[in-house]
């Protein structure tokens, strides 16, 4: 997969080689009576580990229901694994899904929960009774799984929802917001679960709001805005791709005023912003050339260089600077 | 085959969660609430009687709220508790779900009404908590001075004694055993010795008609799959199920099942009394005069129209929850 930046929007938009995505959305509208969910969205996911990121309200569980089927887009079409999603069980056969709603059936057992559910899907009994410890021993909830739902923490309630959405070994599982309520220990060890059921050929697509829960878990995500695609790539690839869209630089030195004055006539410098006496805010599209400049300067110009931050390219700080 | 094996297979899933569920012991509480009523008066008054009474406040007010409350299981619940998307996104196809969801539900409102018809019919025929009341009979008219029994207040045994022309339901003085006569001589108004006649109490009939029971308990049963029907189907299109539900069944139905003419057949209500009353001896309901002044279909035909319509709502429900998207509120 490639990213690129659109003419149009000025926004990173996907571009897909290679085998088909495992979800193709066009132009998906969605709106909840005035309140827009989704806007014209059109984003390809390829197999693998995908984050969906954004923040609250941007359209993540809009679109994940659009994905499961729960939900029709208004406008627009979606495939998933090549299918119309809404309420097919062709579909549902090969997908898994965990919900971000804190719901589940309290006067039930984990066991009996997800074997339950395994069950309506037709696995049979005794099948379904396999599935569903390994599911749960998977989410570490194996001691626990004789326990009524209703009286686990929030953390194990979460994992019970996604014990139920692997336990039939689905080729493809959304996540809404898996991490949100387990502790660090839980966080890890689901990081480690999606990661071997990526291994074992599984996708997932996972979101959250919390971007660094996805850094590490995939390169590849997906940014979505007010129910708009925002960026698709990895961190790295969009990072690279927003080549029109400058970079800050910010210099501190003894005598900053001859070294700015220098800098700023180079060629990819967008802006010079003084920021006090012995700081300068460089906006550049080409960030490793100034500092390179920068360094052939100091032996002219001696400006007692202090420090040097170049705001970075974790998943926050693209976001952030896509978002705002 | 694949549908039905489905349907089949859910609807064994469902009945067995149901019984894990509060909602379905709420349910027995409010059918069983009846035979429990109809226990405790045994032997009050004649079986018939109070089996009529009984049967009337079944099909009118029990059957419709268990339906209603046991209906909303199907859908409503699942929306209100947000775990509809667990069913809903399973390799099933959703007409499957609703359907054998609804049969679970159907099947334990008509095992629950069914059941609470038969121990009512039981109650009403045995007196278990009370001896069986009495009713008075003449024996034969008594002379002056003939044996006097002394009343006993203790074992609710009535006396009557009558007054030329007097109202013999009122006119009574005292308690008296079974079998035993009270002769009494009172002079009247204008102090002139009255002629006397003996009583006698003796067991009320406790026993009901034949067909009754069976009538009474087949429209128990199909009263309470069809509002199941009613709060399932109503969940699929509206957000408050129960509400609109209840009104259907006191406020519409109750005014358009007791409305003499035809529009009546357009009621669940008007299709399950006609089992009960057209299944049953005339003599059963007489008292009810407002029935009286009704024509029912026969058993036959409003089980025929009721199962017709029936597959209608099924099928136009199960259509509808294929293409129904609920949107679950965070």
């Amino acid at each position: 997969m490639t990213t690129e930046l659109d003419a149009g929007t000025g926004k990173v938009a996907a571009k897909q080689a290679g085998p088909a995505p495992i979800i193709d959305a066009r132009g998906l509208g969605r709106w909840y009576g005035e309140v827009v969910g989704l806007s014209d969205l059109t984003v390809q996911v390829p197999a693998g580990i995908t984050g969906l990121v954004g923040p609250n309200g941007a359209g993540k569980s809009t679109f994940m229901k659009c994905v499961v089927g729960e939900l029709r887009p208004q406008r627009g079409a979606i495939r998933v694994l090549g299918l119309d999603p809404f309420a097919n069980r062709h579909l549902y056969a090969r997908m898994g899904f965990c919900p971000q709603q804190d719901a589940l059936y309290d006067q039930l057992t984990a066991f009996q929960f997800v074997e339950h559910l395994l069950r309506i899907g037709g696995t049979p009994s005794r099948a379904a009774k396999e599935q569903a410890a390994q599911a749960l021993e998977r989410v570490h909830l194996a001691d626990a799984m004789h326990r009524r739902c209703g009286t686990y923490s929030k953390g194990m309630r979460q994992r019970v929802r996604i014990a139920q959405a692997i336990a039939h070994s689905p080729e493809m599982i959304v996540l809404d917001e898996p991490l949100t309520g387990l502790d660090p220990v839980a966080r890890h060890q689901m990081r480690q679960l999606f990661e071997q059921l990526a291994a074992e050929g599984s996708s997932l697509l996972v979101s959250s709001h919390v971007l660094h829960e996805l850094q590490g878990l995939t390169e590849r995500i997906v940014l979505i805005h007010r129910g708009r695609l925002l960026a698709q790539g990895s961190v790295r690839e969009i990072r690279n791709l927003l080549s029109q869209h400058p970079r800050r630089v910010k210099v501190r030195a003894q005598r900053v005023r001859p070294l700015a004055l220098a800098l700023a006539a180079e060629p990819d410098v967008r802006a010079v912003r003084w920021m006090d006496d012995t700081s300068v805010l460089f906006e550049t599209t080409a960030p490793q050339a100034l500092l390179e400049r920068l360094e052939s300067l100091v032996p002219t110009t001696q400006p007692g260089i202090l420090s040097l931050e170049v705001d970075d390219e974790d998943l926050e700080a693209v976001f952030d600077y896509l978002v705002a | 085959m694949a549908f039905l094996t489905a349907l089949l297979l859910i609807c064994r899933l469902e009945l067995r969660s149901l019984f894990r569920s509060v909602r379905t012991w709420v349910a027995a509480g409010i059918a069983l609430l009846v035979a429990a009523i109809a226990v405790l008066a045994g032997g009050a008054a004649p079986a018939e009687r109070i089996f009529s009474g009984m049967s009337v406040m079944m099909l009118q007010i029990i059957a419709p709220l268990v339906g209603l409350v046991l209906g909303s299981v199907v859908i409503s619940e699942e929306v209100e508790a947000r775990t509809i998307t667990f069913i809903f996104t399973r390799p099933v196809h959703r007409s499957a779900l609703f359907i054998g969801r609804w049969l679970a539900v159907g099947l334990l409102a008509a095992g629950l009404l069914g059941g609470s018809a038969a121990l009512t019919t039981w109650g009403t025929t045995h007196a278990l908590v009370r001896e069986p009341a009495q009713r008075t009979e003449w024996v034969r008219e008594f002379q002056r001075g003939e044996r006097w029994v002394e009343a006993d207040r203790s074992t609710h045994r009535r006396v009557l004694y009558e007054v030329e022309g007097g109202d013999l339901e009122r006119e009574w003085i005292g308690w008296i055993q079974p079998g035993e006569i009270y002769p009494l001589q009172r002079p009247d108004k204008l102090n002139r010795p009255n002629r006397i006649r003996g009583l006698a109490a003796l067991p009320v009939d406790m026993t009901l008609p034949a067909g009754a029971s069976t009538a009474f308990a087949g429209a128990a049963a199909l009263a309470a799959l069809f509002y199941t029907m009613i709060t399932a189907g109503l969940s699929i299109f509206v957000k408050r199920p129960l509400i609109f539900g209840l009104g259907y069944a006191f406020a519409f139905e109750g005014l358009l099942a007791n409305l003499p003419g035809s529009t009546q057949a357009l009621s669940v209500q008007h299709h399950v009394r006609s089992m009960l009353i057209s299944g049953s001896p005339p003599e059963l309901f007489e008292r009810f005069r407002l029935f009286g002044e009704m024509e029912f279909f026969t058993p036959g035909e409003a089980v025929l129209r009721l199962l017709a319509i029936g597959g209608g709502v099924l099928a136009l429900c199960a259509w509808a929850v294929q293409r129904r998207q609920f949107v679950l509120t965070s």
